[in-house]
């Protein structure tokens, strides 16, 4: 009984499950053949070895593959606490509940000066174990998720810098840096060490662009208004990509707010991605103050391509002549795929399966 | 142990998630084998100090006396300075110890861990 009385509520998780279906669920995300036939256990932390998703995204360069995580279920509340249907009704409210806004000029504008770090690794899932992340998820999406986490544990990981691909929007929230605030527009910069990011945010009362000439953008159109000393920010148009908590649609549409409070930069983010997620999805955001002023840690311009080189698709051919590869020529790559890690995923699936049958195949 | 060793790691990381994240996962590790670590000895013939990684590149004899050049990835730039490299720390002909996780395919190459330099300096 005192046995029972010092399990916590992992391991009391994982013994309710073995009691209930017995050997059957002892396969987990790191021994399983075929986690599509899992699904039953996509919802249980034990099937992740109580794992968050950032710590199966980081367990590569940890080298911690297959370790039992410290996640914690409720660690961080992932539900957004409103009840909106849509971004856009969120932002219209809040606009309403400060009255149209706050019209700045440049003497009543709060100070944002400084460089801020660290974006709220919540966004990414935090602390809470992958599968509370399942939950958030419709099926399609969930499916994608856990081959993800199937990939991780694999070490089949997926990553837009190794291919040189953006960050894309959730990284540009994560990784904003300067906040330049003007009372009309404000800019969001950011320095990655293989990218750069910038957002403008129009707070001019200009609006979106009409909807005829709207279309997916890396970092989306991103309109604010000001309530006193906060900033609110709607922003529509994101391309559909990875990050975050999983993969987003174009569909994604975000409500920010932003206050600074001594040198903490404090932020939330609510995602509306309907097609993505079962419930809007929510994160605090915390930028602190950046102290180390040194000049040689300044912020820079930088370039994938600076040691990883230009794409294959355009090239020099035989002739001497710069050529472009079509579809079907040798090395072609689509630069119009919409889910790249999809692709890698699933060619990655089968490479991985054929490597360790030839394994097996020698062993014997 | 490993746990604790986990946690550490994983502190660290999230500590430089804001400057040094995006180059500290720039890519997958997977291509080095982190379980081994080995120690070569030899002569830089090149230090490239660009992002999103610094590269070194050693030349070392083989037991049959040919010189086999290693390639040796590196962190970002911000990170290199913070643990005080700068970009005249290599010289080509500096003699240098590297200790490294080796790549898991067989080419001469691996990510480093520390570097001795040709001032005495250790550097990680």
């Amino acid at each position: 009984m005192r046995a029972l009385q010092n399990l916590d509520i992992h391991s009391l998780i994982s013994l309710v499950t073995f009691l209930l279906c017995g050997s059957a669920c002892a396969q987990d995300i790191f021994t399983t053949e075929d986690f599509r036939q899992d699904r039953e256990r996509w919802t249980d932390p034990a099937y992740y070895r109580n794992n968050s998703a950032d710590e199966m995204r980081e367990m590569d360069t940890a080298n911690a593959y297959g370790l039992e995580g410290m996640a914690q279920l409720g660690a961080a509340e992932l539900a957004s606490p409103y009840s909106y249907q849509s971004a856009w009704e969120h932002y219209q409210s809040w606009l309403e509940e400060a009255d149209g806004g706050t019209q700045h000029t440049w003497e009543t504008l709060p100070d944002w000066r400084g460089r801020f770090t660290g974006g709220d690794d919540r966004m990414y899932g935090g602390q809470n174990p992958a599968s509370t992340v399942v939950e958030f998820l419709t099926p399609r999406y969930q499916e994608y998720f856990v081959q993800e986490m199937k990939s991780l544990a694999d070490k089949r990981s997926w990553g837009a810098n190794a291919f040189c691909f953006p960050g894309g929007f959730t990284t540009s929230v994560r990784d904003a840096e300067e906040f330049i605030i003007t009372p009309d527009r404000t800019w969001v910069l950011g320095a990655g060490n293989n990218r750069n990011y910038i957002r403008w945010i129009y707070t001019d009362n200009s609006g979106h662009s009409s909807e005829d000439f709207q279309y997916p953008k890396w970092h989306g159109e991103s309109v604010g208004f000001w309530n006193r000393d906060t900033l609110i920010v709607h922003t529509n148009q994101i391309r559909g990509w990875k990050g975050g908590l999983t993969e987003f649609t174009d569909q994604l549409e975000t409500v920010e707010r932003y206050r600074r409070v001594g040198d903490v930069l404090e932020g939330e983010i609510t995602f509306y991605d309907p097609e993505v997620h079962v419930k809007p999805f929510h994160s605090k955001l915390a930028y602190e103050l950046y102290t180390d002023s040194r000049p040689e840690l300044r912020p820079l311009y930088n370039s994938c391509t600076d040691t990883n080189g230009p794409a294959t698709k355009v090239y020099m051919d035989e002739r001497g002549i710069l050529n472009e590869r079509l579809p079907g020529d040798p090395l072609y790559w689509d630069a119009t795929d919409p889910r790249p890690w999809d692709t890698f995923l699933n060619i990655s699936e089968e490479r991985y399966r054929l490597y360790r049958n030839s394994i097996e195949d020698s062993a014997n | 142990m490993r746990k604790k060793t986990l946690k550490i790691v994983l502190a660290v990381s999230f500590i430089t998630a804001g400057f040094l994240g995006p180059a500290a996962a720039h890519h997958s590790h997977s291509m080095f084998d982190l379980e081994q670590e080995i120690t070569i000895t030899g002569r830089v013939t090149s230090f490239v100090f660009r992002n999103p990684h610094c590269f070194l590149y050693v030349d070392v004899e083989d037991e049959s006396g040919t010189l086999v050049n290693y390639w040796i990835e590196m962190a970002p730039i911000p990170r290199m300075i913070q643990n005080g490299v700068g970009i005249k720390t290599f010289q080509p002909g500096d003699p240098v110890t590297v200790n490294m996780h080796p790549l898991n395919d067989g080419r001469p190459g691996g990510n480093y861990i520390t570097i001795v330099a040709a001032d005495g300096n250790t550097y990680d």
